[in-house]
Formats: C-alpha cells, sequence, structure tokens
C-alpha cells in the first residue's frame, strides 16, 4: 500500500501529539512501515515533509534503530533471541536453521524475514521466537521450523505467553505507530497546552536549547511543515 | 568562548584553578580545554571545537581532575574554582588514556597518510605520532568501506578514514542549519552520509572540509594537488560579496591551490562561503583578460597598452572637447579602497565631471543623498548583529547576498533567540529562523520600517523593549528605506546597517563613487564640503552629476560619446537591460576595464583593459560594516594585466594629469580625507507610498539575486556551480492558482518590453500577492530583460505550454 | 535487617484474571494509592518516598524519592515525568511481565509521580518490541481517560494528568535515561552531556524525572501500606521487595518476587535449584552488565550493598545462573557482541573498543587466540572503563574483566587447545543489513572477519 493523503494525515495527528513535533518521528515511521511494510523513500520523505527536517534527518534516526526495515519482505517477521541463555537452550541453532531455510534472512516468496534479536527479556522462555513481536517460548527446534512454516502459511497459532495471535507486520506496525490508541483528543491538548507554557518546550541543537514550535506555540524555533502552515493561518488573522 | 555563553555586561566573574600546576583564572563557564588554551597547554583533541557545541565523542581529551574518581574529558567540563587539572604534560593517567583512544581510533584508519589529502596538516596523524604506539597490536579484520563517496560534487568521503568526531555534522546542524550531512547506523557501523537522492548542497559545506580533523572529507578540486609544506599561504580578504571575510590564499608555482577561511572573530570567525572558498578559478579561466584589445571592424583583436590606452584617451579627450557630460563613468562594485579614490579624483579633477555611479540598480532620486548621510556614519557591525535581542532585515537576503552574515544572524538565533524580523515581499531563506514576517509590497520597506518606529505592532513593541536592538537594510529595499531604517534604529536605540551586496560598495560609497557624493560621506553640493576636498584634489564640478539611470538615457539619447565602465557588466547587471543595450549600443567609445570578457565586451568594448583580481594585487577592502581589511598579493596575475589604478593613472597620464597611483600614497590620502565630521542628515522621505502596483494581469518582478550565478567571477568553478540552487520565480499560491500554475510548472514570464524567460515555478505561500521573486544573476539572459527602461519589472505569467507565439520564450539555466 | 525469602507484593496481582481491566484493578485495591496521593502536598509524596528508602530499580539503584526533589521546580517550563520501559538489559524481565498483567500499577504510579514532581505529562517509553505489553498499557490508558483518572480533572480534583504511550524501535541505549530522552524527541538515541541532568534540563529542555517501570509502580502501594510498611523487608541501605529475574540453567527460570536481602542461594532454590546434576559455576547477579560472580558468592545476601561488596552490582535484578556445562568464554562472547551491536557509536572507546574484543573474543572461542590476548584484553577494556561516554561502555567490560578474573584458565585452555574445551562453536558474525550502496563492502569484510 502506498502512502496516500490518508497516512499524511494520520502523520500530522501523531506530530500534534507532542509539544515538538520530532518527538513524532518514531512513530511515524512505525506508520510509514505499517503503509509500506518498510521504511521506504516515500515514506522517508512524508516523515521529513510533515516535521520539517531533511531526509538525511529522519534516515539517520531510522537507520538507528533496528526496528525499521530496508527492504520489504512480506506479513512475518521472525526474531530469535541468541543472548546467551536463548543461544544455550537452541535459539542459535533455530536462527541458524531458519537462515537456512529461508535462503538468507528475507524469503520475499513466503513473506518472511528472519533476524537474530538481542535480548528479547523473556528469559525464563528461553528459547524465544517473536512473530512479529509475539513471543513464543520455549520453543523446540521442530515448533520453531513448525512456526516459520505457519508463518510462511500466515497460519500463526497463538501465542503460548500472551495468548494473542499476532497480527500481521504491517497491522502490528500500525499498533507501535500508536495511531489507534484512542486518546488523541486529550494528547493533543495537552501537548498544545505545553507549548504555551510560559517557558516553552525546546529543541536541542547541541548542547542549545532553541525555542520551538507547535503549531500553538511560538513560532521562532524549527518545525517545517507544522510551523510553516500554522504560520500562515495566524497571518490571514493578523 | 562557546562555554562562556554572551557573558553577562561587566566584569566577568573569573574562576581560578591550577592547570598542571600553573594557577590560572578563566572566566566562569569556561571549558578546561580552553582555560588550558590559556596557558599554552594545548589538549590533544578531536571533536571539539571552539564554535561547535561541546560534544564529548572522541574521549581523546582526557586530563585528570583530583578528587574525580574518573578521568575528566576537558573539552565538556567547565572549570570549578580551585579545581587541580592535570594534563597529559603531568599525568600518566591522562597520558594513558590518550595512548588508549589513539590506539582505538587508528583500529579501524587505514593508516593511507601517504596518499592522503590531510597529510602534513592532521591532527590525527600529528597525535599519534606524538601520543601513539608505534606498532599496532590489532590483526583483525578493519571495516572497509568504498572510497571515496561524493557527498556533494565540491566534497568527496572516505568513511574509512573517519573518527566520528561528528564536526562535520554538528556544523552543518548547528551552524549553517542545513543538516544534509549526518551521522547514519550505529555502532562500529556508524558512518557519515548523506541521503542518496538529497545532495549536501549547503553554501557553507567547505567548511566542513575545513574543520575535519582527518582526511576523511577532502576537497574535490585540491585532491591530489598539493601538501601544505609546499604551498605558499598569504592572507587575503575575500572579494565575492560584502561580507568581509579573510581568507588564507594557498599556492603553490604562482598558481592558487586553494582558499581557506582565516580566523577572524569579529567578521567570519573560522567560517567562510563555498563562494568564497572556492570561488577563485576565474583567475585562471578561459574567459580571463589576459591583454588589452580593441575592437577593429567590429572584432576585437588583441593590442598593446599604449595602443589601447591611447585610443581610450583620444576618445575621451575628443568627447570632452565636445562639450561637458560627454564623457561617464560607471564602476561597479570590484574595486578595492585604494583604487576608488583614485577613480573617484580620476572622475572629478581629470573628466572634471560628476557623472558616476556604483551602482547597477536604476536608484531612486534621494539614494544618493541618504547614502552620502550614510557613509559618515558608523555602521552596525557583526558583533553588534551579533548580540541583538531583536534583528529587523529589510530588502536583503543574507543567504543569497552576504553568506556569512547568515550566520552570524543564526548564531545569534541560536545563541540567544534573538528575535528576527523580516521586513520585505518575502521571508526568503531567513524564514527558518525568523520570529516574524512583515511582508510589504515590492518597494514599500520603508513604510513599514517607520511604523516599527512607532512603535506599532507586536515587533514594533519588541523592538521598543529590546536593548540595542539592530536594524539591517539591504539594496533591495524600496526608496527610503535608508532613512526609514536608520530612523528606526535611531527611535529604539539599536544599530544600522546598509548591506550592499557587491564586495566594493561601501568602499565605492565611502570613495565617493556615486554623482552628488564626495569621499568620506561629504556632497558635492555642499560648499564646504567641496572646499575640504578642493584643498586636497583641486577645483571640482559644484552641481551634482548624473546616476546609472541617467547616464543610461543620455547615453541611449546620444548625449554621451564615451563610457568608461570599470569592472561593471552593464549588459549583464543594469537593472534595465533593455536600457543598457541601448546605452552601450548608441555611445561612441565603450571603454571597459575588467577581469574578464564579460557580455558588455563581448558585445560592446571599443577598448578593453585587463585589471588584476584581488589575489593578484595588494590592497584594501571595505566591507559592509564599514571595517577596512588590508589584503597582499597572493600570485602573479597574467603578464600583461594592470592594477585597477595603474590603469586609471596610466589614462589620467595621456590626458595631462598625474595622478599618483602608489597604494601607500592613497591611503594616506583616505586618511587624511577621513569622513565629514557632522554626517549630512537623512534625506529620504519616510511616507513613501511604495510600490508602483502593477497593472491588469501584471506582477511585480523582485529581482533576488542568487548567490551562485552566471557571474564571471565564478567561471571555472565547476564543482562549486554544480552546487548552485536551480533558478526558479517564486509565485503566491493564489496569483499561482488564477494562472493554472502549480509547484514545478514552467512558467513563461513576460516582460513590459516583450521580453521573456521560461523558469520553473515555486508556490511560495509567504510571498505577498502581487509580487514574483525573480532569481538574480543566474540566467541567460539576466531576468534584467523584463525591465522596462526604468528598471521596473511587471511580468505576466502563464504556463509553458500555453506559450503565445510571437515573442519566443527563452529557455534559461545556469551556467555549469 | 528484616525478613527475607520470596514474596508476593508487586506480582500479588499477577494471576488475578482480568486485573488488567480497571474495574478489577479497582477491586484489588487499585487507585487507592492516587486517591490518597491527591489528598497530599508533592513535598509530603517526596517525603513518602524518600521515607521507603525505595531505590531505582533500573539497574543505578538511585534513590527514587531523591530523584524527584531534584526536580526543578517554577521554572515556567512544563515538567516532565518519563517512565524508562525500556527494558532489553539481557537477562531481566520484569517490568514487560508487570506491564503486561498489572498496566494499570504503573499508570497510576506514573499518575502519582507527576503529582509529586508537580508534572501535567506523563511519557511511558516502551520498548518497541513489547507489542502485547503495549496493547495492554493502551487500554489501560483508554480505561483511564474514560474514568476521569487521566486528563483536565483527575478524579475530580481540579489537577490534571496526560499520560502518553511511546513505542520504540529497537536500541538498547535507550535504556540510559539521556539518550532515552533524545530518542523521545525523535533522534538517535545517544547519550546527552550531563550536567545539565534531567531533572533541570530533560525532555525538550524541561525538568524531567525518568523513572523505572518497577520503581513507579512501588509508589501506589508505598501510598496504601506506608513507608514503615515496606521497610519491613530488606537492608538499611536496600528496603524493600524486589522483582528478580531468575534464568540460565535453573529447573525453573522465571519472574520471582524477594525481600531484598535473601541469600542468593536460596534465590536460586526458589527457583527450583539447578538443573538436574548441575551446579552453580558462575552467574550474573543483575544483567550482562553486572561482573560475573562465582559459586563462592552463593550466600551474599542480594542487596545493593552487598553485591557491590562483592565488586558486581545488583543491576536490574536479573539472575543469570550458568554451570560448568556452559562455555565462559562463549557466554562473555555473546554478551561483547551484544554491546558491539547496541553501541550508539557516539564515543570511541565504546565504539571502536566493542569492535575490537569481539573480534579477540571470537578469535580465542573459535580456537585461533594468541596468549597475549588475554592481557590486550584487560588493557583494551582499561582503556574503555570509565573513558566511555555513558554505562554502557563499562558495562561491556564487565563480563571480560569479571570472567578474566575468576576463570582465567578456560581462556588459557582454549588458547592452549586450539578450540573451545566444551566444543562449543560460536556462529559467523550476523550484522545487520545495510542499504547496498553505503557498506556492502564492509558488511563483506566484517562478516567474514569472523570465519
Amino acid at each position: 500500500m502506498p502512502i496516500t493523503e490518508r497516512t499524511r494525515e494520520e502523520a500530522l495527528v501523531l506530530a500534534r501529539r507532542y509539544p515538538m513535533a520530532r518527538s513524532a518521528l518514531l512513530p511515524i515511521l512505525h506508520l510509514v512501515q505499517a503503509e509500506e511494510g518498510y521504511v521506504s523513500e516515500d515514506g522517508i520523505a512524508l516523515a521529513a515533509e510533515v516535521l520539517g527536517l531533511t531526509k538525511a534527518e529522519v534516515a539517520s534516526v531510522s537507520s538507528f534503530y533496528t526496528m525499521y526495515k530496508r527492504e520489504p519482505f512480506g506479513d512475518h517477521l521472525l526474531s530469535v533471541c541468541t543472548n546467551p541463555t536463548c543461544k544455550i537452550a537452541g535459539g542459535q541453532a533455530i536462527y541458524e536453521s531458519y537462515v537456512a531455510a529461508c535462503g538468507g534472512h528475507i524469503d520475499r516468496e513466503r513473506g518472511v524475514m528472519v533476524e537474530h534479536a538481542e535480548c528479547l527479556g523473556i528469559c525464563d522462555a528461553a528459547p524465544v521466537v517473536q512473530v512479529n513481536y509475539e513471543m513464543y517460548g520455549p520453543v523446540t527446534h521442530d515448533e520453531a521450523m513448525a512456526l516459520l512454516e505457519a508463518a510462511a502459511r500466515g497460519e500463526v497459532p497463538a501465542s503460548n505467553v500472551s495468548g494473542e495471535v499476532p497480527p500481521t507486520f504491517r497491522a502490528v506496525e500500525r499498533e507501535l505507530s500508536g495511531i489507534d490508541d484512542g486518546v488523541d483528543e486529550h494528547l493533543a491538548a495537552a501537548a498544545l497546552r505545553q507549548a504555551q507554557a510560559a517557558v516553552p518546550p525546546a529543541y536541542r541543537s547541541g548542547e542549545t536549547d532553541i525555542p520551538v514550535t507547535h503549531p500553538g506555540g511560538d513560532p521562532s524555533g524549527h518545525g517545517g511543515e507544522l510551523f510553516r502552515s500554522a504560520a500562515a493561518t495566524t497571518e490571514g488573522g493578523r | 568562548m562557546s562555554a562562556a555563553g554572551a557573558g553577562v555586561e561587566g566584569a566577568e566573574e573569573l574562576v581560578t584553578l591550577t592547570i598542571d600546576d600553573i594557577e590560572v583564572s578563566v572566566p566562569a563557564g569556561t571549558l578546561i580545554i580552553r582555560a588550558a588554551e590559556t596557558i599554552g597547554t594545548i589538549v590533544p583533541r578531536f571533536c571539539d571545537h571552539p564554535l561547535l557545541d561541546p560534544v564529548g565523542a572522541c574521549r581523546q581529551c582526557v586530563v585528570e581532575v583530583e578528587g574525580q574518581p574518573k578521568p575528566v574529558m576537558s573539552c565538556t567540563v567547565p572549570v570549578a574554582p580551585g579545581m587541580v587539572v592535570r594534563t597529559h604534560l603531568t599525568s600518566e593517567v591522562a597520558r594513558r588514556g590518550q595512548r588508549g583512544t589513539i590506539e582505538f581510533l587508528l583500529v579501524n584508519h587505514p593508516l593511507d597518510c601517504p596518499m592522503c589529502d590531510k597529510g602534513g596538516e592532521c591532527p590525527l596523524q600529528d597525535q599519534a605520532l606524538e601520543h601513539g604506539a608505534n606498532t599496532s597490536r590489532f590483526i583483525d579484520q578493519k571495516r572497509r568501506y568504498d572510497k571515496p563517496v561524493a557527498v556533494s560534487p565540491q566534497i568527496l568521503l572516505d568513511r574509512e578514514r573517519c573518527v566520528l568526531c561528528a564536526r562535520c555534522t554538528r556544523f552543518s546542524e548547528q551552524i549553517s542549519g542545513d543538516p544534509f550531512i549526518e551521522l547514519f547506523e550505529r555502532g562500529a557501523l556508524e558512518q557519515v552520509a548523506i541521503y542518496e537522492d538529497e545532495p549536501y548542497e549547503s553554501y557553507f559545506s567547505g567548511n566542513v572540509i575545513q574543520i575535519c580533523p582527518v582526511g576523511a572529507l577532502t576537497s574535490t578540486s585540491y585532491r591530489f594537488k598539493a601538501r601544505p609544506f609546499d604551498v605558499v599561504t598569504t592572507p587575503s580578504v575575500c572579494d565575492q560579496c560584502s561580507a568581509g571575510c579573510t581568507l588564507t590564499v594557498q599556492s603553490r608555482r604562482g598558481e592558487i591551490q586553494r582558499q581557506l577561511a582565516r580566523t577572524n572573530m569579529a567578521v567570519n570567525e573560522e567560517w567562510s562561503c563555498d563562494k568564497g572558498r572556492f570561488g577563485f578559478t576565474h583567475l585562471t579561466a578561459p574567459a580571463r583578460l589576459t591583454r588589452p584589445a580593441l575592437r577593429r571592424d567590429g572584432v576585437l583583436v588583441d593590442a598593446g597598452w599604449g595602443e589601447a590606452l591611447g585610443v581610450a584617451a583620444r576618445a575621451i579627450t575628443e568627447a570632452m572637447a565636445a562639450g561637458p557630460g560627454r564623457v561617464a563613468v560607471v564602476t561597479g562594485s570590484r574595486l578595492a579602497d585604494e583604487d576608488a579614490l583614485l577613480v573617484s579624483r580620476y572622475v572629478r579633477t581629470v573628466l572634471a565631471s560628476d557623472d558616476v555611479d556604483f551602482r547597477t540598480t536604476l536608484a531612486t532620486d534621494d539614494e544618493v543623498g541618504d547614502l552620502t548621510a550614510l557613509a559618515a556614519r558608523p555602521s552596525a557591525s557583526y558583533d553588534d548583529v551579533g548580540a541583538a535581542p531583536v534583528i529587523v532585515v529589510a530588502g536583503l537576503d543574507p543567504e543569497e547576498e552576504v553568506p556569512i552574515l547568515h550566520l552570524r544572524l543564526r548564531k545569534a538565533w541560536r545563541k540567544h533567540t534573538a528575535r528576527i524580523v523580516v521586513v520585505g515581499p518575502h521571508a526568503g531563506t531567513l524564514a527558518p529562523i525568523a520570529w516574524r514576517h512583515v511582508p510589504t509590497a515590492p518597494g514599500a520597506e520603508a513604510a513599514v520600517l517607520s511604523a516599527l518606529a512607532a512603535g506599532e505592532g507586536e515587533v514594533g513593541r519588541a523592538l521598543a523593549e529590546a536593548e540595542r536592538p539592530a536594524v539591517l537594510v539591504g539594496e533591495r529595499a524600496g526608496a527610503g528605506s535608508i532613512a526609514a531604517g536608520a530612523a528606526l534604529a535611531e527611535a529604539v536605540a539599536g544599530t544600522f546597517g546598509w548591506v550592499p551586496r557587491r564586495a566594493g560598495a561601501r568602499g565605492a560609497l565611502e570613495a565617493g563613487l556615486v554623482a552628488g557624493a564626495l569621499p568620506g560621506g561629504r556632497r558635492i553640493d555642499d560648499a564646504a564640503d567641496r572646499a575640504e576636498l578642493e584643498a586636497v584634489w583641486g577645483p571640482l564640478p559644484a552641481a551634482p552629476g548624473r546616476d546609472l539611470a541617467a547616464i543610461l538615457g543620455a547615453a541611449a539619447a546620444g548625449d554621451i560619446d564615451v563610457l568608461h565602465l570599470i569592472g561593471v557588466d552593464l549588459a549583464r547587471d543594469a537593472g534595465s537591460a533593455e536600457l543598457a543595450r541601448a546605452a552601450l549600443e548608441r555611445v561612441g567609445t565603450v571603454i571597459v576595464q575588467d577581469l574578464a570578457r564579460t557580455d558588455t565586451i563581448v558585445g560592446h568594448a571599443d577598448v578593453v583593459l585587463p585589471a588584476t583580481a584581488t589575489q593578484e594585487r595588494a590592497g584594501t577592502r571595505t566591507d559592509w560594516e564599514g571595517r577596512a581589511q588590508r589584503f597582499s598579493r597572493a600570485v602573479d596575475g597574467p603578464e600583461l594585466v594592470l592594477d585597477d589604478r595603474e590603469i586609471v593613472g596610466r589614462l589620467a597620464a595621456l590626458l595631462g594629469h598625474r595622478l599618483d597611483t602608489d597604494l601607500e600614497s592613497l591611503r594616506a590620502e583616505r586618511e587624511r580625507l577621513g569622513r565629514r565630521a557632522t554626517p549630512h542628515p537623512f534625506t529620504g522621505t519616510t511616507s513613501v507610498a511604495g510600490a508602483q502596483g502593477a497593472s491588469g494581469e501584471g506582477l511585480v518582478g523582485v529581482v533576488r539575486p542568487l548567490l551562485l550565478g552566471t557571474g564571471t567571477m565564478l567561471a571555472g568553478a565547476d564543482d562549486l556551480l554544480a552546487t548552485a540552487r536551480t533558478p526558479v520565480v517564486l509565485v503566491n499560491p493564489a496569483d499561482a492558482a488564477a494562472r493554472g500554475l502549480s509547484d514545478g510548472d514552467e512558467a513563461v514570464l513576460t516582460g513590459a518590453t516583450g521580453a521573456a524567460l521560461v523558469l520553473p515555478v515555486v508556490i511560495a505561500p509567504d510571498l505577498v500577492p502581487g509580487a514574483v521573486v525573480l532569481p538574480g544573476g543566474s540566467t541567460v539572459p539576466s531576468v534584467t530583460v523584463l525591465a522596462d527602461g526604468q528598471g521596473r519589472i511587471a511580468v505576466t505569467l502563464a504556463p509553458a505550454q500555453d506559450a503565445v507565439s510571437g515573442a519566443a520564450p527563452v529557455a534559461v539555466g545556469v551556467r555549469a | 535487617m528484616g525478613a527475607t525469602g520470596e514474596v508476593h507484593v508487586l506480582s500479588a496481582r499477577y494471576d488475578v484474571p482480568d486485573v488488567h481491566t480497571i474495574d478489577v484493578y479497582e477491586q484489588h485495591g487499585g487507585y487507592e494509592g492516587l486517591r490518597r496521593a491527591l489528598t497530599m502536598a508533592p513535598s509530603e509524596l517526596i517525603d513518602l518516598v524518600k521515607a521507603s528508602g525505595l531505590r531505582g530499580r533500573g539497574g543505578a539503584g538511585f534513590p527514587t524519592g531523591l530523584k524527584w526533589s531534584f526536580v526543578a521546580q517554577g521554572t515556567g517550563k512544563p515538567v516532565y515525568l518519563v517512565c524508562n520501559a525500556d527494558e532489553g538489559e539481557p537477562g531481566t524481565f520484569k517490568d514487560r511481565p508487570l506491564m503486561e498483567r498489572d498496566p494499570h500499577a504503573l499508570v497510576e504510579g506514573m499518575i502519582v509521580g507527576g503529582l509529586a514532581i508537580g508534572s501535567e505529562q506523563g511519557y511511558i517509553y516502551l520498548r518497541g518490541e513489547f507489542a502485547f505489553a503495549g496493547r495492554r498499557l493502551a487500554a489501560a490508558i483508554r480505561e483511564a481517560y474514560a474514568k476521569g483518572y487521566l486528563g483536565a480533572d483527575v478524579m475530580g480534583s481540579g489537577k490534571r494528568y496526560d499520560l502518553t504511550l511511546h513505542r520504540a524501535a529497537g536500541a538498547y541505549i535507550c535504556g540510559e535515561e539521556t539518550a532515552l530522552l533524545d530518542s523521545l524527541e525523535g533522534r538517535r538515541g545517544q547519550p546527552r552531556l550531563r550536567p545539565p541532568f534531567p531533572a533541570s534540563h530533560g525532555l525538550y529542555g524541561c525538568p524531567t524525572s525518568v523513572n523505572n517501570v518497577e520503581s513507579i509502580a512501588t509508589v501506589p502501594y508505598l501510598l496504601r501500606h506506608g513507608a514503615e510498611w515496606f521497610t519491613q523487608w530488606g537492608t538499611e541501605k536496600s528496603p524493600g521487595v524486589k522483582l528478580t529475574c531468575i534464568s540460565g540453567e535453573v529447573a525453573r527460570p522465571g519472574n520471582y518476587e524477594f525481600a531484598l536481602g535473601t541469600p542468593i542461594r536460596d534465590m536460586i532454590e526458589a527457583a527450583g535449584g539447578m538443573l538436574e546434576g548441575r551446579e552453580v559455576r558462575f552467574f550474573c547477579p543483575g544483567g550482562s552488565s553486572t561482573p560475573m560472580l562465582t559459586a563462592e558468592h552463593l550466600d551474599l545476601p542480594y542487596t545493593f550493598e552487598d553485591i557491590q561488596g562483592a565488586g558486581s552490582l545488583l543491576g536490574t535484578g536479573a539472575l543469570m545462573v550458568y554451570s560448568e556445562r556452559t562455555c565462559v568464554v562463549d557466554v562473555t562472547l555473546r554478551f561483547t557482541e551484544f554491546y558491539e551491536h547496541e553501541s550508539c557509536g557516539k564515543c570511541t572507546p565504546c565504539r571502536e573498543g566493542g569492535f575490537w574484543l569481539s573480534q579477540i573474543l571470537r578469535r580465542i572461542e573459535t580456537g585461533n587466540g594468541r596468549r597475549e590476548d588475554l592481557d590486550l584484553l584487560l588493557e583494551l577494556c582499561g582503556n574503555i572503563f570509565g573513558r566511555s561516554f555513558c554505562a554502557l561502555g563499562d558495562g561491556m567490560t564487565s563480563p571480560i574483566v569479571s570472567s578474566l578474573t575468576h576463570f582465567r584458565e578456560d581462556y588459557e585452555a582454549h588458547v592452549r587447545l586450539g578450540r573451545c574445551p566444551l566444543g562449543v562453536t560460536p556462529p559467523r558474525r550476523d550484522l545487520p543489513t545495510l542499504e547496498p550502496v553505503r557498506a556492502e563492502a564492509a558488511l563483506a569484510a566484517i562478516a567474514g572477519g569472523g570465519a
């Protein structure tokens, strides 16, 4: 699914949720993955445009975090923990078998990406495999391979930890963006309030704090699109 | 400097500490690394840069502080009273720390010094030698990257050499504000990069080459050309704009290899713009004039100096004999101060005329009065601007016109949240840091400045409350703006600066190179002023002469026989291309002295006199602040070229006048003349009605020059020109919609004369309706072809595909 | 010394069905603490937390009440409370279960914390990979808003509190509080210079307190039961109870809760003891960044001060226990690769040191080690420790230095035999995929280096 006007609207909703729009960059990148299945060039351009950043700034951030995928792969991401406890329990072998079965990290035909993960915070269930960030563990080697097959078929069973059936990668990314968290009007109002504080939140540039922007705040700082559109509307009223 | 911040007025609180057993007192807030510098101890460092915020990334500047359990990074920790610091000079802990860091930095370094441009001036090389081990204990696999990659046409990046100090990325974020270069990835794979389809196009990008502490960022044009120890280094002053940046010119065997920013905290700090840094290739470009020429049978042919000057002198003698007012001089704004003074004297005494102008705009009547008033007054300085809490900028786009001033404005905004107020039809490149944009119709800036002086509105109140705000007026601001700006500054107890674009403008003004003016802010129609000058120069004409508009008008009407053009390309730069063409075609003899074969020379010159460039001579240049700075000769010019004042001096001699062209004499003369003791009052009316409203469908054209354009002073700077901004026409959204134009469309612009240009449209919501912003100096032909005979531009705009036949539109683009 | 042994305080509600919903939560004493807090002045709230002696549960063990008292007041800036829910320290799994099972405990704690430090806005910075915890927290926040416990008028008190759930994107370093703030501001998660400290210049340059999930979730209990109740457990310097994660070669690895001061041996017993026929050989007492201890340390009471006295740290309360069947060099290698992978790249020692250390360790584990590598490892660790920008670099050295101290003979055996005595062969390094234009050559080179 390509980036649409609706994506842009939703990105703006996320941006307004914070007194400093740039805070929405990580959520917006999740939203981009929800639309595109990975952080696409269009997605980077969208984030840059909405937040008034250069694309270099956006890509600088997106390349820092491991959850932002750089190419499309399909609906299922399998993450295998290979930290010591899981490794000893068989995680390393699972990971290697996954890579062998997929002929690499991505098997586009089956819509699967496999990756090794650092400690997933569930060492009591070692070894652990996550399917679209839903935990499965402890899994035997055979169970793990069955999980891969199930993912390839699109019939992933419910997690034995949470009891939930993982949504597709895009669907879980939409969740992670927080766009559907459902308390948006509260958060947007709160952000606006903070932006109008006696001393408003500041954009940090090096060790210097620069007062910034929110559509309702003092438009004397960064802010790109949001600033410009806000400035355009206030201009008319002046 | 950075850590101490702006500092409190008056006595700064001093903190006393000891560094390596030496007691030292420094202002509170000073970083240890800076405090150590005051006693001559240079703590090794890579990431630290005095003009960038501390980051503490490289961990090389480690020192020991008594009572601290861990070693301390001296670039991040401010001094404290009684602190006992031990640097590598006296501390084994510090020495060990530095050895350890150097070892880590060299783990992934390719150690390719013999083929690295940085060799010989490389902090990493120097420190590895001084503090590092002789052999490496690293036997494993190094990181490998492709080398080098281009981050812009003028900068190459070699990631294997990079120590990830983030100086370049911090510069682009903190100083120049165009973060196109960033750190990507993380951990051991962290690397400097650009986003693929977003090149590092910044007017200040060259600075990252200079501040890179290793050979990671290198200059395309300097690559493999020279070593720092086999170049000759000469201090110089940049002549590309009025900023007055000090530069270091490095040459080898008489050829300039590169130019670097030379530290001058009062002016350019440690920076320069790319135009100043890379703009020296015109000295040796094919278009460079290397010998005099004469037009014979319509063709320019080489001539000797004697012959060429003889033809010029004869033409002038004949014209003067034919009656008064038949010779006029236009100088542009390239001259060194000494040369400007000599030309001023030449016009008034040798030619006995006052028909002279250094401007290329077709100005309004009262501007000369205001300029002379201005010339005798002190100007706002960079430091004034840097410290001002509110800064009004009218009719000026500093990043495009005077880039280093832009950096000062940015610094003021960033360091103490200076409120920048843009007055004019368009906010321009200041938009991202501007506090308010007060939109005006084109040319109506003066009315707004007057209203602000009256304390009107939010901006007026902010100005009234501010302590020493600054008011900057550029040369594009409309009639009365200089007077209104000065009045505003006075009303709010602030400082005022007139910021022309070209390097020699302020010097020319102070030399009186404009009709009606005399050196030092004097007026030719003021008897006392004239008497002061006559005491030195001898008899002077008493009545004000003609300015450029009048000169061109008279020339076009056949009333002028000789035009002596010194460093000005009227065909390209005069406010009205049509008027300039008519004048140049009609005048009997066009004498041009210049650096390069300009359009004027090619199309119109009868006598061509080649002049030396700044780097080929010594002299003085006055920047927009009125600060005079001397420069030395760095290289020899072509064998047969002469300094401008030599050319004029020889011509004067042939006309029977002996003018002393010696630099020292001219400096002494300038000193003696000084400035008028009591400046003349400003004359401009502040109730200017403002813009000539465009009639009907027409839109008023505002010409905003672009930094990197088609001028001859950028000839041959191909890498630099590849980073030029695309010339576009900015259109208000409503105006664009009414004409069926959207962002990115090609539009045909048709002027009153019927001339047309094709330019891509950019929709600019912050542009006032009824106006368009045109790219000055960066199209062929120049946008001045759209102007009418008075230099006014009113254009009609239509989508390119609807272009009516008849006036065949000319496609334009940057020369590259 | 207070009572010791296994307890169920913070984890008491874990098995209550549907306690993640607000109604069931309230039936089990939920939001009582908030109700009480609304009757108290901010200073009283801070005093209460101070009196309880609660120390931060995120790893550093800084007293929570003291931290809150440092938050600058009256600056005209908004004040922020940020919950560090970026649990990622290897071996740690205490915050995620709490958020999944008892999410309202965190929501309630955040509101109370906000009242204490004068904040009207909280952020929960949640590790991105915890999708289920995110779902539960988002639902809890919705419920709290719907009931008027969050928003413009908290429980009709006229006080305001808003809470934003912010999901991260995969970077261990963001658990460092200043890196977390940079990440929350939409930047690369790289730590900031301190000073200024977050208490005065935190999120958006505003006064900020960053606290761990467990610390915050403990606060409502203090309001319900008082500070003294909390000090019935533990020692003077380490009062209270602690969620503890026991993993490795134990019979019943899992999430346990102990009174601080419980001997480590008893904790392992509570987790069913070692797997059949195995003996404790080494363990990390508080996550991978805490130096390894050995069987001789099993009788140490589990307190901040005792563990520190033995040369390690209590850290996040993550006990990873291994027997002689596990190669200590291999474990150390994996930890080092973890730190190399998670180093943010900002400072030289951590970035280049991790790169170098993991190559040496890989050589040793695969039988290509040299005798001099052992001292080289120690020396490099000495050049990283205390010189890196943040604690990640220090943490990187912990497993190496401690394992070399306690088990140098294991390393020597690897070098002598030219292989791992236990036959563990570490895999080739796996690195994240880079965009092809940027560093394909780098990848190939590094990946090849481990072969």
